[in-house]
């Protein structure tokens, strides 16, 4: 494959982009949509096509303007665009409202396209006679186990292979009804960021429990969970989330602690 | 970061909001009667503005043509308003006809200009019985993050101040009656601004209770997340004359008479900063035209010719 | 109760400054917080329609049915799962206003005055027992003398008793006008049209104030004594308005076999 007029050779297995502004990009750089993107040096190995990348005529090609990541364990290529609206993908965890109850699932309003179905009994030790009762407007946090673009979603609160699974009585399980506190909207993209200890938001985060205890769920669809022990905290941490998610690296420490050392 | 939720309020979240009403906090950190920030911007041409309320933002476009007159009125122009709830502000909104909403909104803000004669209509008379200004204002709501109502008002209140309408020269036959008019080009004769007795803003409360009945918390400019658990809303519009151009409170749950007359006082000191605000961005515009204008092509007699005062 | 004011609007049109006569009368010989003549009846139809009523507040005529609590398909509103919803129609007779001037179903004021009767009712008929259905409140006005909002929402009170339909309270309205400086309660057209008018819907029993609508500007300091006059005629439509359901009920009791003793 062409790397095109190449301002320099790429090495093995490096991520190559062909497009109008640049010829190589390492992961963690910008793309743009209808940029070409190749292996460099070698033939192309086996990759997964996450978002915002697709197969065209033979070529990779990013989709989405956005950040490029490349999951070398799961041999994932994605692009990360900054977007608000969520569409569902397989294993996402989430968090959503229930719309509606029926006599099998909820169903529960993610903000993408259509609702989802989370089945009554997809809860670790949930029985016919002994399952949660959920309401209307009642959060979860749940992952996603079906992510297919012509079916609605489907959600489900046991633990997946792998996690420990607690009893959904237990009140200890990773995912199930989130009970108190409030959620704010944001972007995928800081909803993921907030979400992994080495990237800004979940640093931010971090930085935050060090002045106040608090919970925090994030979900992937741009919904973000949080509870602290009283209700003046929770106004306070929400506002600074807010306020130095946009601000500067360094200056978020101060915002930070002026915001949070009366509490 | 924040976006708006277009989604229904979970239980939890309206909770936490009423939690925090109890303690006097509001789920963004402002008091019970603060504003969220305000701005203004005039032009690019005149009679075109923008005003923000935190999130929530619409536009303003002032227009005037020539026209015949009502026979009923041969000496009045008119003013005609109308609010364009945008589907790129909410995805609650769909385009096609006017809803119910945005009806009540232009409704609001056009009664509370044209009945409290704010504008001169007379004044907007060019040749009796043949020629008058229609005066529009056309808003465009462009972001919903909540009170729309006062955004639309200062919006249109901005573009109305600083709309300045063609001069028109009335032609006069031999024998001194005037016959036909003639509109002048920029550069040729200043425009003028409209005349303005006053001019109008609103200060909107979301009323919050809790059970949809119990007596209401008054919240002075509502976010949309407030809203979305509001039982209604108590909007009063008032004028630097100190007199009040609409109280509206359109259903909802019911307040006492006391609690109205609190809202009042309240809208009237949070009134000053609003209007001053607005005053501040006006008389910039306003600074900015005059150093402008090229001295050589504007002559002393056109500098100085003011609106028509009363 | 109000004294009977036959006068039409059309004869003894008062010039200016003549609103209040030096003995304190007005043009159609009413005192200053004085309402119009308030009739009303109940059951006015042996129809379709689940409640009926109609309200002649002096030149002002409104009739109106209830529909309802029923199924809201065909609705184009969306139904609530949890209560009721409300929605009125509201239309006008082509000469109600003295001119002939047919308004379509997208006129802008009878789309607002129907908002408004919808957005009193909703708080006060306890929705939460009609879940998922609609009631739909019919609103005709045959004539049109001042005070048309306040006439409304005393019809679709009276038919929504008729219907049955529960209720925390009645919503009694009337309207003050402020005009050449001075207060008249319940003003007509053409007192109305002279100066500004400020109509208020009441709810007696809970005392306190479900709607406000201003018409015209008037100085902010005089808003508390306007409020406390516009109560004021509120409670008279209440006394005229209750003690007709009272008498209305009597009959109706006897019919079924009701006693006196309770009402």
């Amino acid at each position: 494959m062409a790397a095109g007029d190449a301002a320099r050779s790429p090495g093995e297995g490096e991520l190559v982009v062909v497009g109008p502004s640049k010829a190589v990009a390492q992961e963690g750089e910008l793309v743009y949509p209808g940029d070409r993107i190749t292996f460099g040096a070698t033939a192309p190995p086996l990759v997964m096509l996450g978002a915002g990348v697709l197969r065209e005529e033979g070529h990779v090609i990013a989709s989405k303007a956005g950040i490029l990541r490349f999951d070398a364990a799961e041999r994932r290529l994605s692009v990360e665009a900054d977007q608000r609206r969520y569409v569902p993908a397989l294993g996402e965890h989430v968090v959503g409202v229930v719309v509606e109850k029926l006599s099998e699932e909820y169903r529960v309003d993610l903000g993408c396209s259509s609702p989802a179905a989370l089945p009554v009994l997809a809860f670790d030790g949930a029985t016919r006679r002994n399952r949660p009762n959920l309401h209307v407007g009642s959060l979860v946090f749940a992952r996603v186990v079906l992510a297919h673009k012509d079916m609605e979603p489907e959600l489900s609160c046991a633990a997946p292979v792998g996690v420990m699974s607690k009893d959904w009585m237990t009140g200890q399980s990773l995912f199930g009804e989130l009970k108190g506190g409030t959620t704010f909207r944001c972007s995928l993209a800081h909803a993921r960021s907030l979400a992994a200890d080495d990237r800004p938001g979940g640093e931010l985060l971090a930085l935050i429990g060090e002045h106040v205890p608090f919970e925090v769920a994030v979900g992937a669809n741009g919904r973000v969970w949080l509870n602290a022990g009283t209700v003046a905290q929770l106004v306070a941490i929400q506002t600074v989330v807010s306020r130095a998610m946009d601000a500067p690296a360094e200056q978020r420490a101060r915002i930070v602690a002026d915001a949070l050392a009366r509490r | 970061m924040q976006r708006p939720t277009h989604e229904i309020v979970s239980l939890s979240e309206r909770a936490f909001l009423l939690g925090a009403l109890a303690e006097g906090l509001r789920g963004d950190g402002r008091g019970v009667l603060d504003m969220r920030p305000v701005h203004i911007r005039l032009g690019p041409s005149s009679g075109a503005a923008e005003a923000t309320l935190g999130d929530t933002r619409a536009l303003a476009r002032v227009s005037a043509e020539l026209v015949e007159p009502f026979a009923d009125r041969p000496t009045e122009g008119s003013f005609a308003m109308s609010v364009e709830l945008s589907p790129m502000a909410s995805g609650a909104f769909e385009p096609g006809r006017p809803s119910p909403e945005a009806i009540a909104l232009s409704r609001v803000v056009e009664r509370a200009i044209v009945k409290s004669n704010a504008i001169d209509l007379e004044a907007l008379c060019v040749l009796p019985a043949k020629h008058v200004w229609a005066v529009r204002c056309d808003v465009t709501v462009v972001d919903h993050c909540g009170n729309l109502l006062d955004v639309c008002a200062l919006a249109a209140a901005a573009a109305l101040r600083h709309f300045r309408r063609p001069y028109v020269r009335v032609l006069h036959s031999e024998q001194g009656e005037a016959t036909s008019v003639e509109v002048c080009a920029a550069d040729v004769e200043e425009p003028e601004h409209l005349a303005l007795r006053h001019m109008p803003l609103a200060l909107s409360f979301a009323l919050i209770a809790e059970d949809g009945f119990s007596t209401p918390l008054a919240l002075l400019d509502g976010s949309e997340r407030e809203e979305a658990i509001a039982s209604g809303s108590l909007s009063v519009v008032l004028n630097q004359q100190g007199e009040l151009c609409a109280l509206h409170k359109s259903g909802g749950v019911p307040v006492g008479a006391e609690q109205i007359r609190e809202c009042v006082q309240a809208a009237q000191l949070k009134f000053r900063a609003l209007a001053k605000a607005l005053d501040e961005v006006l008389n910039e515009a306003k600074k900015s035209l005059a150093s402008s204008a090229p001295p050589s092509a504007r002559t002393g007699e056109a500098a100085t010719r003011q609106p028509p005062s009363r | 109760m109000a004294r009977a004011s036959a006068t039409a609007p059309s004869s003894a049109r008062p010039g200016r400054h003549e609103f209040l006569s030096p003995e304190g009368l007005r043009a159609d010989g009413r005192r200053q917080a004085e309402i119009r003549r308030f009739i009303c009846k109940l059951e006015t139809t042996d129809g379709r329609a689940d409640g009926a009523a109609f309200v002649a507040q002096g030149n002002t005529h409104v009739a109106a049915a209830v529909h309802g609590p029923q199924d809201p398909s065909g609705s184009t509103r969306k139904m609530a799962h949890d209560r009721a919803i409300i929605v009125c129609e509201l239309a006008m007779a082509p000469f109600a206003m003295g001119e002939w001037n047919p308004r379509g179903p997208s006129d802008r004021m009878l789309t607002e005055i129907a908002a408004m009767v919808e957005a009193v009712f909703e708080p006060l008929v306890l929705t939460h027992l009609y879940p998922g259905s609609q009631i739909v409140i019919q609103l005709r006005v045959a004539q049109v003398d001042g005070g048309l909002r306040c006439a409304c929402v005393n019809a679709a009170t009276l038919a929504l008793i008729d219907a049955g339909v529960a209720m925390r309270d009645y919503a009694c309205a009337c309207t003050v006008g402020h005009v050449q400086g001075t207060l008249l309660l319940d003003v007509s057209a053409v007192e109305d049209g002279a100066g500004a008018e400020l109509s208020v819907a009441y709810l007696p029993k809970v005392q306190r104030i479900a709607l406000t609508h201003l018409s015209a500007a008037i100085p902010a300091d005089e808003l508390g004594e306007m409020l406390d006059l516009a109560i004021g005629g509120c409670k008279q439509v209440y006394d005229a308005l209750d003690g007709h359901v009272r008498e209305h009920m009597r009959l109706v009791a006897a019919g079924y076999g009701g006693s006196n003793a309770g009402f």
